[in-house]
């Protein structure tokens, strides 16, 4: 009776268990029960025939016991045919074990003898194939070929180009088509005679040569290769000694006399007595000599002395020039008034100039110094001063100023009818004239097309303001309450405002006296909204965390202020060890990562069916310690919104496994596309490798030790569709000119794409 | 000088070229000539000239701006000071008589002050005031005060004493060393509310700059000596960089705060090579971070020589940083 009794409630119970799915999936999404499948129980695996000999094989190979690792390799050999004979699927251990044979032999380029003889059998794993090929390719003759031939691919292309470029865009007007050839070629000349002795390539060649002999002194290459290298060596001193000279005659050519002495010095080591740089030197060291002189000079005082009757004055305005509280420009103008063309009329201007200056009259000041200095060195001492106060940007800033918006002025203009030209030809070493000769035809081209430009320089303008904005804020800095304060602030200002820098809006208008409340109200509010966007791009938390504190602080009667206050908090709230994401784009992808080796992700999760919950694109993030963030689409809404974060704690054997899977899945990926790379990341590598030590419980809290890698699909980096890498060497052009009417297809041999590396050599 | 005469000295001097030029006419086919003398370098020609341009520098403040220079590329308090000593040398006969005496030296203790020498200033003034009635309150002003500033120059480590070339003083007890610089900050201030709104305020400011850039310089040379001597050091130059950041040293300052940032890295990677087990990844990210983080604010700033330095310095460092493997520092 208690039996049939108790049927009605463990039905009920068992009605109202099985309604709870059907309530939780009322919304269009639902959190699931159960996100994380059970810890899954993966048997001991017990080790075969086959696993013994590979341990065998490893030990053998670690003691370099050459007889006993051939005898674990014939037994595996064995093994694998065997399986092979009966499962039809062998171990995939005898290529794997083959390579570590070979990396037992001490001399790489047996051990790259022999990856290759390896790489010809047919039974290799693809990722094993990659690794193999890779340090197949390690090697410096192979790298030195490969970079040479990168050279004669570019100086072939680069002939071809000179001449398949004119011929294509004539196709139209071929009236035109021998002109444009004659132009091309010309520019190709030009090339050539400016070519540097050693390209990059070559420079990169010379090198995997020289590692080579050192590795290898005595083989046959080695010795096949010394003439190669004592011409490439010789070519680069060349080269060395050219890019010397070049700097030395343009330091020279600029007046920077000690720089030129410097360049040519550099010449001379490279080319000992080469007759150019001694030369250079030479020239620079009389110039030197000669400034030095005209210096020394400038310091001794002539025999010339003041007439008896101009003593007391000169002393008199010494006294009023000396003393604070002395009225130098009465002194001043009495000496002056006596003899306007008497010996000290010059100083008694200067004078006056000065008290002009401390009166606070700024602009009457500097017409006087210019005047003084319009006299000219020959006709006054005091000249030379004036004319260095005047066109000193630190002494007088707003000269500097206006000069420097003149300038922009100009090179605007000058950029609106000759375009790229705007500051003259290049400097390739070639003869000013024959420059702008071989250039001439582009000149003209570029001249038809101003009306473009001129359209266009609003907003492509070639300058950018940068010097008057220095100046600007020197003449501020100097004279914050100059005679042209307000001219100054204005422009400071909205050059700051175009550049969307509002902190440097509201530094410069605080400055200014009457700055009205609501606009001092509306530059803070940005000025606050500025700081919380520039902090919310720092990627370490507590660099972030201190910027969002100091705006909280600087502007709390902002929203933006308001705003970073709250968002401090929350960060502190939130903080946590780590922040390595996997996008469910990548779980999607791997589901070896997803399934029961590794996170073992309830498969409801993925399946695209909000219903029975989803998870978010942000995917799960390692928090740290032995904690998940599991990011779901939150119910009643979609994945564009944001997710629905749970936190769940792993076992540390399930987290080190997944962990495990997650890095092995990655390097593979690696190994099989070139574009699925695993970017380094030295936070995540310690993290993961601490969490494979079985050590996740101490928990590094300090900011620096952040990852935010993130695991992301191809999918989600690419696209659909991936670009790739094109197989011909060549593109085929089609260009069309309004300058000159022109259309036309030609096809442009590519230039080999730099290594990693090439910046080492530049 | 004024136009008339210059023009008139010029003009003589054109002549007696012009005469000259005929006389060694046969002789110019086998000779070179006399160069003629650039008249933006000749000698100064009176006191006036000098104590003019000397007047237009005096109020300059040198702790927020760089010192002038002249038309040579000089500083123009050393080339003043150089050129009144040519005054003297060349005019003694006539100075003697004593009308520009006082004028003289108290223009020399005006350049030498800014130069440092406060010692030689003062005594400069002392002269001056004996030779001159009219300077004499000034000069004696002037004199007293330059006294306060070498009073507290002499307390505590300075920079010279931590320059190569001058023997070490016996310095392992910090607590008395921060006693001195206190010592000689309190001297300043007190000097620097004694010559409030006069020129002065510039050269204390700079000596109280100088004196937190010693003591910084102090930790930072005792750095591997001190008990938590990094620390100390890079406290004590966060110090100077945020106790001067109107300076216009203060890019300077921030600058050494990132050498010494990136010295420190540098030993690390020494001491615990990236490979090793004993790396640590998070300090050496957070010393590479504190580097490059201050050259590249003071690469950022516009219009100053220290720009072109942070960047090479930025782009040297960053070449280092390719000495560790990319498993164990990711820039």
């Amino acid at each position: 009776m208690a039996a049939v009794g108790a049927c009605p409630a463990l039905l009920a119970c068992l009605a109202l268990l099985a309604c709870l799915p059907i309530m939780a999936c009322r919304g269009p999404a639902a959190v699931p029960l159960s996100m994380l499948e059970n810890d899954p129980r993966l048997s001991n695996r017990v080790p075969d025939a086959a696993d013994r000999t590979a341990a065998q094989l490893a030990a053998a190979a670690l003691t370099s016991d050459e007889e006993g690792t051939a005898r674990a390799l014939r037994r595996l050999e064995a093994i694998d045919s065997a399986l092979e004979l009966w499962e039809g699927q062998s171990t995939g251990l005898t290529p794997v074990s083959a390579d570590l044979i070979n990396a037992t032999r001490g001399d790489p380029r047996a051990y790259r003898t022999a990856t290759h003889r390896l790489l010809e059998r047919d039974d290799l794993d693809p990722a094993l194939r990659t690794r193999l090929e890779e340090a197949e390719r390690d090697d410096p003759l192979y790298l030195a070929d490969a970079r040479m031939r990168d050279v004669r691919v570019w100086q072939m292309g680069r002939a071809f180009n000179a001449v398949a470029e004119p011929v294509g865009r004539s196709i139209l007007t071929s009236s035109v088509a021998p002109y444009r050839l004659a132009a091309a070629l010309i520019q190709y000349a030009a090339e050539l005679y400016t070519a540097e002795a050693l390209t990059l390539q070559e420079r990169q060649a010379l090198d995997h040569w020289k590692r080579f002999v050192a590795e290898h002194p005595d083989s046959f290459e080695a010795r096949k290769l010394e003439p190669r290298m004592e011409r490439s060596q010789s070519r680069l001193n060349e080269l060395q000694r050219d890019r010397a000279v070049h700097s030395a005659e343009r330091a020279l050519r600029e007046g920077r006399v000690r720089l030129a002495l410097i360049y040519a010095d550099r010449a001379l080591d490279y080319a000992p007595e080469d007759p150019k740089a001694s030369e250079i030197r030479e020239r620079a060291a009389r110039v030197l000599d000669r400034e030095r002189e005209k210096n020394d000079t400038s310091l001794m005082a002539a025999q010339i002395a003041t007439p008896a009757g101009e003593a007391e004055a000169s002393y008199e305005l010494a006294l009023a020039l000396l003393l604070p509280d002395r009225d130098v420009e009465s002194v001043a103008s009495a000496l002056l008034l006596a003899d306007r063309q008497g010996p000290l009329a010059d100083e008694a201007r200067f004078a006056l100039a000065l008290a002009r200056a401390e009166q606070g009259d700024e602009d009457d000041s500097w017409k006087r110094f210019e005047t003084i200095a319009d006299h000219g060195v020959a006709n006054s001492n005091m000249a030379r001063y004036a004319q260095t106060l005047v066109s000193s940007p630190a002494q007088n800033p707003y000269q500097a100023f206006r000069s420097s918006l003149s300038r922009d002025r100009w090179y605007n203009a000058r950029w609106v009818m000759l375009g790229r030209w705007y500051r003259g030809v290049p400097d390739r070493g070639i003869p000013r004239p024959i420059e702008w000769l071989i250039g001439a035809p582009a000149v003209a081209r570029d001249i038809m097309s101003s009306p473009v430009r001129l359209i266009q320089l609003p907003w492509k303008a070639p300058t950018t303001g940068r010097n008057a904005r220095v100046y600007a804020r020197r003449y501020l800095s100097r004279y914050p309450h100059g005679a042209h304060e307000y001219e100054v602030r204005d422009w400071l200002e909205s050059y700051e405002a175009r550049h969307d820098n509002w902190f440097g809006v509201l530094a410069v208008a605080e400055g200014r006296e009457g700055l009205s409340d609501e606009r001092r109200v509306e530059l803070r509010a940005k000025a606050a909204q500025q700081a919380v966007d520039m902090a919310s791009h720092e990627p370490r938390r507590d660099v972030r965390n201190t910027m969002l504190r100091h705006v909280a602080r600087e502007f709390p009667d902002t929203v933006a202020g308001v705003a970073a206050g709250h968002a401090a908090r929350v960060e502190v709230e939130e903080a946590s060890e780590q922040r390595i994401r996997i996008s469910r784009g990548f779980l999607l992808e791997n589901p070896e990562v997803a399934g029961p080796r590794g996170l073992a992700l309830g498969p409801g999760l993925l399946d695209e069916d909000l219903s029975n919950g989803e998870l978010h694109p942000l995917g799960v993030a390692f928090l740290g310690e032995r904690t998940l963030e599991i990011n779901l689409v939150d119910q009643g809404s979609d994945e564009d919104d944001p997710p629905k974060a749970v936190k769940r704690r792993i076992s540390p054997e399930r987290l080190a496994r997944l962990v495990s899977q997650l890095e092995e899945t990655s390097i593979r990926n690696a190994l099989l596309d070139a574009d699925d790379v695993q970017e380094p990341d030295a936070q995540r590598d310690v993290y993961f490798e601490k969490v494979r030590l079985g050590l996740s419980a101490s928990v590094d809290p300090r900011a620096a030790s952040e990852s935010h890698y993130v695991y992301r699909g191809l999918r989600e980096r690419y696209g659909v569709v991936r670009r790739r890498e094109p197989i011909l060497p060549f593109d085929l052009v089609i260009r069309g000119s309004i300058s000159d009417l022109s259309i036309g297809a030609f096809p442009r041999i590519r230039k080999p794409r730099e290594t990693p590396d090439a910046f080492l050599y530049k | 000088m004024s136009a008339a005469l210059a023009s008139g000295v010029h003009r003589a001097a054109s002549g007696v070229y012009r005469a000259g030029w005929m006389l060694s006419l046969p002789l110019a086919v086998s000779c070179a000539s006399t160069p003629d003398v650039d008249p933006r370098y000749r000698p100064v020609e009176n006191v006036l000239e000098v104590i003019g341009v000397l007047r237009r520098h005096i109020p300059d403040d040198t702790y927020r701006f760089e010192p002038a220079h002249d038309f040579t590329g000089r500083n123009v308090y050393r080339s003043s000071l150089l050129r009144l000593e040519s005054l003297e040398r060349v005019h003694d006969g006539a100075l003697r008589a004593g009308y520009m005496d006082g004028v003289i030296a108290f223009a020399k203790g005006r350049s030498l002050e800014r130069l440092r020498a406060f010692d030689l200033a003062a005594g400069s003034y002392r002269l001056a005031a004996e030779r001159d009635e009219a300077l004499r309150i000034e000069a004696l002003r002037s004199a007293d005060v330059c006294d306060s500033l070498q009073e507290a120059a002499g307390v505590g480590v300075d920079l010279d004493d931590l320059a190569g070339d001058r023997a070490p003083r016996p310095a392992t007890d910090p607590d008395a060393i921060l006693r001195a610089y206190d010592e000689r900050e309190l001297l300043l201030s007190e000097v620097a509310q004694a010559v409030e709104d006069t020129h002065y305020t510039a050269v204390v400011f700079e000596e109280m700059e100088r004196a937190d850039m010693s003591r910084a310089s102090y930790f930072t040379a005792l750095r591997k000596i001190l008990p938590e001597g990094d620390v100390r050091a890079i406290a004590e130059l966060r110090r100077v960089v945020r106790r001067h950041p109107e300076s216009k040293l203060a890019n300077r300052h921030m600058l050494q705060l990132g050498n010494l940032y990136a010295d420190i890295a540098g030993e690390y990677v020494d001491a615990y090579p990236p490979e090793s087990l004993q790396f640590d990844v998070a300090r050496f990210r957070d010393l590479t971070a504190a580097a490059s983080q201050l050259y590249e604010t003071v690469a950022s700033q516009d219009g100053t020589p220290e720009k072109l330095e942070a960047s090479r310095r930025l782009e040297a460092f960053l070449a280092f940083s390719l000495r560790v493997d990319r498993d164990r520092f990711t820039p």
